[in-house]
């Protein structure tokens, strides 16, 4: 009996079309809680996407556009003054909500992005001293733009370690682009989309993928290649303790949507390029290095 | 290119680098040393001026010009000057192409070696300390251009002090213990074509008089316990016995014949650290009775070492001043012999003694001399006339050491008393900081001997009867026009006398105890610490087993650190099975997963689709999921697995 989750994968790739790699790869980081920064140039269906997962995942979802004027208090909230009860009171921002998408998150100044960071790796917002839980699940899909494009401000690496998966749309294949054009705008799909799950069924489905079984041999692979990304000159840092802990949830998630209760090498080589990627900077330019993390795939043994 | 190195970087690694060739540059001559200097000063401007480097043909025409350069003026590129040219001039141009971090690296090991390489310029204490600032500014700069950021580090240098002192206690241990060869590497003969300084082998006049404007080093010595008066200091070197009515000459040393004199009474034990000369005469105290190996004593009771002194050298001599020696009559008639004509008014003065006894016609001649008030002098009239010991005694009566000398060895020989003119130096600078002796060229000293039948050979210094204090104060209280003296010969202020003997105390304790280091200590060393009778090849070969062995053992404990993890029963069936892929042309990639090499096997091999799926499949179960029942099924699918090597290699060709 197929899962829930493989409706919400085909109901995915109705409205992407020819993107299943992409995907399937966006939803094994949500089932492994994972935040995901979608990274393109404009106009290829990153906020389609984003809004899609939400809308068949069955979540709440919400939509700051990041400007460069934008501040923490528009995207967390703010305490009003209430003169009939003399008392602040907190005015809930966007960011109360379960699927937040952030679009164009480098356009924001620092300080804001910073805010966001926050709710990403804690769950719960703190303003004037008083902290807030998020409702759960929680999942913030980032969009931005190529890192040259002016008027930008690139996340920092340390920011960007937060971010469990960096994936690109790309250009759509010929087919698929001749069946975007020929068939119904793509808004007015996503505008009719059913649920296919609820998020109780999205958290059982979280519960089991972390169950998958990761044998010593698989965490030697996956050790493995964090050394190489630590001892090879062309990187400027090698992956970090959080980003293998993001590694082992990754691999267990595609593992699970892939209907195994184990886990096997190939289940890390189709998840980490997504990421390793926007984590190994080279050395010489200080920018991510898209193909090294293919690179390693194919000179990393397999032990 | 990626990897380029920074601006601030570069700078820094030029400035060390001409830190390292400053002193080689020295060496060169100027107009070389500045065409070489020009290229990293040219580099430095580029990158300040934000130019691109000069393109490559450039840079080659540059090289070939400067080493045609080197060579038009060496006429080799090998051996210590042209060689060092060489590498000076490599190390320039290199900068030239120099914009990575590689290239830096390059240049900081030839940096390095450049740094190793000044002391074959000088050992002296001046060039260790340079040499260590070098150090300190090539790591700095290595420091500087490792780091990924170009901004400025205040502690580099500190840090770079750090690493090398904790490297000192290594650089010690070497330093002790390194096999050393008995002589330097080297002694190219290029080293010997310098002009001689110091004592010569003839002895003419004014031969001395010139030595005494001299005020280099001869040697140091330090004595062990008490040491003599400075008057019986007469440190011996040639002695003169041949005279040909102008100049004093040495004889050859008689083939076979060994020096036998007796010592008695107490001895003196010293250690002398001499200067290179071009000489092979080592100048020790009557009468050395031990002296170090590779030297020897003749039969006029001098010390001459088997080769001339190319380097500084230190020596550890016993000698017994007081000394018996018997002379076969051959010695003692040549010694008698003079020109057959030339210098009748001395031969008459001589012949007024000849009714006395031997010792009374000594004193006589001293008396004469001590009457006579002759004059010592640093400039005394030259005596061009045929009889120039007449004109000494009876009309100038103004000379220098060797002049009295002379003329006091023909009194004795025309009044029939065996005598010779002995060469060497005379006293010395006590240092009393160091508590050892400075002897200069200056101090070189001529004296004389003559035999008495009882008493052997026995000391007479003229000059003791002309001029007594140079005898007891030196040179400078004893001469007439002790103005034409170099200024530290001459009284100077006392700050200053003693600023200048406190560094030379420092200078004396570094060669002695660094640069005197030879093998022969190396050994003594070793045989205080137990490690006595080894040969120094044994040696060697344990000091480089115990080098091997270390070395061994840090690789086995990398290899250790870094072994592959134990194969476990899946992995190693599953290596049968890509060793049967390889064997039918099927080589697996390092990074390929399980089912993507068994997908790329199946397609070249369609007949066995199914069963190379089937293992794939059941070896990540086995090896992931655990499955027992799993890795049964892939040993025998893996034993089964028969493939068709021909076809299989065919359609691997194809690919």
């Amino acid at each position: 009996m197929p899962h829930p989750l493989h409706a919400v994968l085909n109901q995915l790739n109705q409205i992407i079309l020819g993107k299943e790699n992409v995907v399937r790869l966006a939803v094994a980081g949500l089932l492994a809680r994972g935040h995901l920064l979608l990274e393109d140039l404009p106009g290829v269906g990153k906020t389609t996407l984003a809004h899609a997962i939400a809308t068949t995942l069955g979540l709440r979802f919400s939509r700051v556009q990041f400007t460069s004027d934008l501040l923490p208090a528009d995207l967390l909230g703010v305490s009003v003054y209430e003169r009939d009860s003399g008392r602040f009171r907190f005015h809930h921002g966007p960011v109360f909500t379960q699927v937040l998408l952030a679009d164009e998150i480098n356009r924001a100044p620092p300080k804001t992005q910073s805010a966001l960071l926050e709710a990403m790796e804690e769950h719960q917002v703190s303003v004037d001293g008083e902290t807030y839980a998020l409702p759960e699940p929680f999942f913030v899909i980032a969009t931005q733009n190529p890192q040259h494009q002016i008027g930008t401000f690139p996340l920092p690496e340390s920011q960007l370690d937060r971010f469990l998966m960096r994936l690109e749309l790309g250009y759509p294949g010929h087919e698929a682009e001749r069946a975007m054009l020929a068939g119904d705008s793509r808004r007015e799909l996503v505008a009719r989309l059913a649920p296919a799950c609820d998020p109780d069924t999205l958290a059982e489905a979280q519960r089991a993928a972390a169950g998958v079984k990761v044998a010593a041999p698989l965490l030697d692979y996956i050790q493995a290649l964090a050394a190489a990304t630590r001892h090879q000159q062309r990187f400027a840092y090698g992956l970090s303790p959080r980003a293998l802990i993001g590694l082992v949830a990754a691999t267990r998630a595609w593992a699970w949507l892939d209907g195994r209760d184990h886990a096997i090498p190939e289940d890390v080589q189709a998840v980490f390029p997504a990421i390793a990627g926007h984590r190994l900077l080279s050395r010489a330019s200080g920018r991510p290095d898209p193909l090294a993390a293919v690179e390693l795939l194919d000179t990393v043994a397999i032990p | 290119m990626s990897d380029t190195l920074p601006g601030r970087a570069l700078y820094t690694l030029i400035a060390a680098l001409l830190m390292a060739l400053l002193p080689h540059l020295l060496t060169l001559p100027p107009w070389l040393a500045l065409l070489i200097v020009a290229v990293p000063l040219w580099r430095a401007s580029l990158v300040y001026r934000g130019k691109t480097l000069p393109p490559r043909w450039l840079r080659y025409v540059l090289m070939l010009a400067l080493l045609a350069l080197v060579f038009w003026q060496f006429r080799t590129l090998i051996g210590r000057s042209g060689g060092v040219a060489m590498l000076v001039s490599l190390i320039a141009i290199k900068l030239l192409e120099t914009h990575s971090r590689r290239d830096a690296a390059v240049l900081t090991l030839l940096g390095y070696f450049a740094a190793g390489a000044l002391f074959l310029v000088s050992q002296s204490f001046w060039m260790l300390l340079w040499a260590l600032a070098t150090a300190v500014a090539l790591t700095t700069q290595l420091m500087a251009w490792q780091r990924r950021t170009d901004h400025y580090e205040p502690d580099e240098a500190w840090r770079a002090l750090r690493m090398l002192a904790e490297a000192a206690p290594v650089v010690i241990l070497l330093f002790l213990l390194f096999p050393r060869l008995s002589g330097p590497l080297w002694s190219m003969p290029e080293d010997r074509n310098g002009a001689s300084s110091g004592l010569s082998d003839v002895m003419s006049p004014g031969s001395f008089t010139n030595l005494a404007l001299d005020d280099s080093p001869a040697f140091r010595v330090s004595f062990d316990g008490k040491a003599p008066p400075v008057s019986t200091m007469y440190w011996r070197g040639p002695v003169f016995e041949r005279f040909d009515g102008r100049n004093w000459q040495q004889l050859h040393d008689d083939a076979g014949v060994r020096p036998t004199a007796i010592a008695v009474g107490p001895t003196l034990s010293y250690s002398m650290l001499m200067e290179p000369s071009e000489r092979s005469w080592l100048l020790a105290l009557d009468l050395p009775v031990r002296w170090p190996a590779h030297s020897r004593l003749t039969s006029r009771f001098q010390l001459v070492a088997d080769a001339p002194l190319a380097q500084r050298r230190r020596l550890d001599i016993v000698s017994s001043p007081f000394w018996h020696a018997s002379e076969p009559d051959g010695v003692l008639r040549r010694n008698l012999v003079l020109p057959a004509s030339g210098n009748p008014q001395a031969r008459a003065l001589a012949r007024q003694w000849q009714q006395l006894p031997a010792a009374a016609r000594v004193d006589a001649a001293q008396q004469w001399l001590r009457a006579g008030k002759f004059s010592y002098s640093l400039s005394p009239p030259l005596l061009p006339g045929p009889d120039p010991i007449d004109d000494l005694l009876f009309t100038t009566r103004e000379g220098f050491c060797e002049h009295y000398a002379g003329a006091f060895v023909f009194l004795m020989r025309a009044a029939g008393v065996p005598a010779r003119v002995v060469g060497g130096y005379l006293g010395g600078e006590r240092n009393a900081g160091g508590d050892y002796w400075l002897v200069r060229q200056a101090d070189a000293h001529a004296w004389t001997e003559v035999w008495l039948a009882e008493r052997g050979w026995q000391r007479v210094d003229p000059t003791a009867a002309v001029a007594p204090n140079r005898i007891n104060q030196g040179l400078a209280q004893s001469v007439t026009n002790a103005a034409r003296l170099p200024g530290v010969l001459r009284n100077e202020a006392p700050w200053l006398r003693e600023l200048r003997q406190h560094w030379d105390a420092t200078v004396f304790q570094w060669n002695r105890w660094v640069i005197g280091y030879d093998a022969q200590r190396q050994m003594q060393l070793l045989n205080r610490l137990g490690i006595d009778a080894l040969a120094s090849a044994a040696f060697i070969g344990w000091f480089a087993a115990l080098v091997l062995a270390l070395l061994l053992g840090y690789g086995l404990a990398q290899r250790w650190r870094n072994r592959p993890p134990p194969r476990d029963a899946a992995m190693r069936c599953w290596l049968r099975f890509v060793a049967k892929l390889e064997r039918a042309g099927i080589a697996a990639q390092p990074g390929e997963a399980p089912s993507s090499l068994a997908h790329r096997a199946a397609a070249l091999l369609p007949a066995h689709r199914e069963a190379l799926e089937a293992i794939a499949a059941s070896y990540l179960a086995a090896r992931y999921r655990e499955d027992p029942a799993a890795l049964a099924e892939l040993r025998t699918r893996v034993k089964q697995l028969q493939l068709t090597v021909g076809r299989a290699k065919q359609s691997g060709k194809e690919q």
